[in-house]
């Protein structure tokens, strides 16, 4: 039983129950209690603003750039080490390694397969390093949702998927499929599709790590990173997620 | 905690300080363009604050039951759930987490709700190291300071403030370069993410239905406050709850544009289960996971009449929208929560005696009603509080006889008629030719206005009985 402190437990819900002027006792199915009828949530309003389906990718775009994300477009997974490559050679870095050095990037299992190699690209699956350095380094994961109306990712952690790897490292690149771009936060959220936030932890990530708290001035790559880069995958559907 | 604010003595203090001035300037039309800009484009707003006021209207209306709820599920998905009556209560539960796992260093997320019960100083008092994350919390931790905004803890500060301070604890040289400084911010504190045994965060909601804390921030700190240690607690207060992940996305779609202006926050975090250990790596999250619902005067709130106010979501907007909190920044108030919120929740909280003076800290525009993501009549509650002082503090001796006066006056026409009649001559008099008074002696308003009385030679009274008779 992990809820140890029954006797201020019960003090707070006397004193909810005598402000709400109900019996202070409660019952005795209080461990599980009958959920009181739920506020019904109407979203109607907002799916008059929903545009056609086929207008998502480009709608996510265009928000996703002004979440200050870059992106770039491919018709398949086969095309990623290489999409990245360009991506990479591409960046602006403080401090560039030699140009035929392998860039190291740490990406989640399911990219493992992929022919990183021909791409000069030394791949890491294995859980990212938490004393990395925040400077020039990359993480790669997928997403599980993509919302167009705000340019936001979707990710859920799972032992083969660590959300520490969109978080740590100074570069984020991710990996979105055409179809798994929902236009509201609401089309995901819904009650119906509870399970997607059943895993640990469910994030929602609309661009880079940011902050104005100096003079309301924003900087980008506060704690998280600073840069936030989309690969588009438009041919292809996506694959399972791991249970 | 106890202490009396003196608010009007603290708002004279804040209107004559320079620096305060200059950097509440730089900062306050920001707020409100960026937040008119996101709810223009934004159609569904005025519905949406509708449904939000009405959603967690009805959770409070059976708040135990949807405490039970949340309380079950959470339970049931492996989490803790721990009660604290009050603050003291809070701190001391933290603390024995703390010992528990015999933590040496706590890394803390933004929390409002922490700063209420003042975590930090009692756990500092239990030697254990505590890092502030949020940028601003942090500036504001290294210079021994509050936040003077809930959502902007350092909007009183400027550049120059945080580099002095950044030299003198970093050992780094001075910059006004405020990309420069937020990178050494960065630098620094992740050190301390990567050492943290346990992290402290609160929650903007929590949801019934799936046993979720709901976290929303743009910075990063609170992922990683909820990735790196292998403990999480989460503070929450008892009003925090809303029923479901549909809640959720409605709640979502309002905070964000009414606190900043942006569409949605950067990371929106929903934590539901502890992870599971793993045998080789640490585990992407913390390991144990736990609640403690917070009531530290919620539950008294809860009565017909101020019920509303436990609505809030904690954006901001009525501050960043309020003439006074524009003028004097948060200090003035003197406690945690400033602005019009602050205004009605800290009598609430701290005892009407000993924050008397905020319920009259407004001018009743009506700004704050207007702009509230979830419709709370903040003007009503002023009024409420107001009528509440006055019937248990009384007024001072000067007000009272006046109202005295007036009172006397009023119960007889003719009393009436002549103190007008008088009234008007005295203006006539302090008045110069072009129907303005420039100068009432001691009378601080003509400083730097001046009164119209107009031209008319005659009493509304006198006007309306001629033209009754025509």
């Amino acid at each position: 039983m992990k809820n140890t402190n029954s006797h201020s437990r019960q003090r707070v819900l006397k004193r909810i129950r005598q402000s709400l002027n109900k019996p202070i006792h409660g019952s005795p199915s209080d461990r599980h209690p009958p959920t009181p009828v739920h506020p019904i949530t109407d979203f109607s309003e907002l799916n008059k603003e929903t545009p056609h389906h086929t207008q998502r990718l480009k709608h996510f775009i265009h928000a996703a750039i002004a979440n200050q994300c870059t992106t770039q477009q491919i018709g398949s997974r086969q095309q990623l080490p290489e999409a990245i490559s360009t991506y990479l050679r591409e960046k602006p870095l403080p401090s560039t390694p030699s140009i035929n050095s392998p860039r190291q990037i740490w990406g989640w299992e399911e990219f493992h397969p992929l022919d990183w190699v021909s791409a000069n690209i030394r791949f890491q699956s294995e859980k990212i390093d938490r004393q990395i350095s925040t400077e020039n380094t990359i993480g790669l994961t997928s997403t599980t949702y993509a919302i167009a109306d705000t340019g936001t990712l979707l990710l859920q952690s799972h032992p083969s998927q660590p959300l520490a790897t969109s978080l740590l490292p100074e570069t984020h690149i991710a990996v979105v499929h055409h179809d798994q771009i929902h236009h509201h936060l609401s089309d995901i959220l819904s009650n119906t599709l509870i399970s997607h936030i059943d895993n640990p932890q469910t994030v929602l990530i609309s661009g880079p790590s940011r902050t104005a708290d100096i003079e309301q001035t924003l900087i980008l790559g506060a704690h998280g990173p600073k840069y936030v880069h989309l690969i588009l995958i438009t041919n292809e559907s996506s694959p399972q997620k791991p249970q | 905690m106890q202490h009396t604010i003196h608010f009007h003595q603290a708002s004279a203090q804040a209107l004559n300080d320079d620096v305060l001035q200059h950097n509440l300037q730089k900062s306050n039309n920001l707020f409100v363009d960026k937040r008119k800009k996101a709810i223009d484009e934004f159609v569904p707003f005025e519905n949406f604050r509708t449904q939000a006021a009405q959603i967690k209207q009805s959770v409070l209306d059976d708040l135990d039951q949807w405490l039970l709820k949340f309380e079950s599920q959470a339970i049931d998905n492996g989490a803790e759930v721990l009660w604290a009556t009050d603050a003291e209560e809070a701190c001391q539960l933290v603390a024995n987490i703390c010992h528990q796992v015999k933590a040496k260093k706590i890394i803390k997320s933004k929390s409002m709700l922490s700063e209420e019960i003042e975590l930090n100083k009692h756990l500092l008092s239990n030697n254990f190291t505590v890092i502030e994350t949020d940028l601003g919390e942090y500036v504001i931790q290294l210079a021994g300071d509050t936040p003077s905004h809930i959502v902007a803890p350092m909007v009183h500060m400027n550049r120059e403030q945080v580099s002095t301070l950044f030299t003198q604890h970093h050992h780094t040289p001075p910059t006004n370069d405020i990309q420069q400084l937020t990178l050494e911010a960065r630098a620094q504190l992740r050190k301390h993410f990567i050492s943290a045994d346990v992290g402290i965060t609160g929650a903007n909601f929590l949801i019934a239905d799936t046993g979720s804390a709901v976290v929303v921030e743009n910075e990063g700190n609170a992922r990683l406050c909820m990735t790196l240690p292998t403990t999480r607690i989460i503070l929450a207060g008892i009003e925090k709850i809303i029923p479901d992940t549909d809640a959720a996305a409605l709640m979502i779609s309002l905070l964000p544009r009414s606190a900043t202006g942006q569409k949605i926050s950067n990371y929106i975090s929903f934590s539901t289960k502890p992870h599971q250990p793993t045998d080789d790596n640490p585990a992407d999250g913390p390991t144990r996971l736990i609640y403690i619902l917070i009531d530290a005067g919620r539950s008294q709130l809860l009565q017909p009449d101020s019920r509303d106010m436990l609505r809030c979501i904690r954006c901001g907007a009525c501050m960043n929208h309020c003439p006074v909190y524009q003028n004097i920044g948060g200090h003035a108030y003197g406690w945690v929560y400033p602005g019009p919120m602050g205004s009605v929740l800290t009598p609430y909280y701290i005892g009407l005696k000993q924050a008397k003076e905020l319920p009259f800290s407004a001018t009743m525009c009506g700004a704050c009603d207007h702009v509230c993501p979830v419709k709370i009549p903040l003007t009503k509650l002023l009024r409420n509080l107001r009528q509440k002082v006055i019937h248990q503090e009384g007024t001072n001796t000067i007000e009272k006889l006046s109202l005295t006066l007036w009172n006397w006056l009023c119960h007889k026409r003719w009393r009436y008629q002549l103190a007008t009649r008088i009234g008007r001559l005295l203006m006539r008099m302090l008045g110069d030719s072009s129907g303005m008074i420039r100068t009432i002696p001691g009378n601080p308003w003509t400083k730097t206005r001046n009164i119209s009385i107009g031209n008319t030679p005659q009493t509304f009274m006198q006007w309306y009985e001629k033209h009754q008779q025509s």
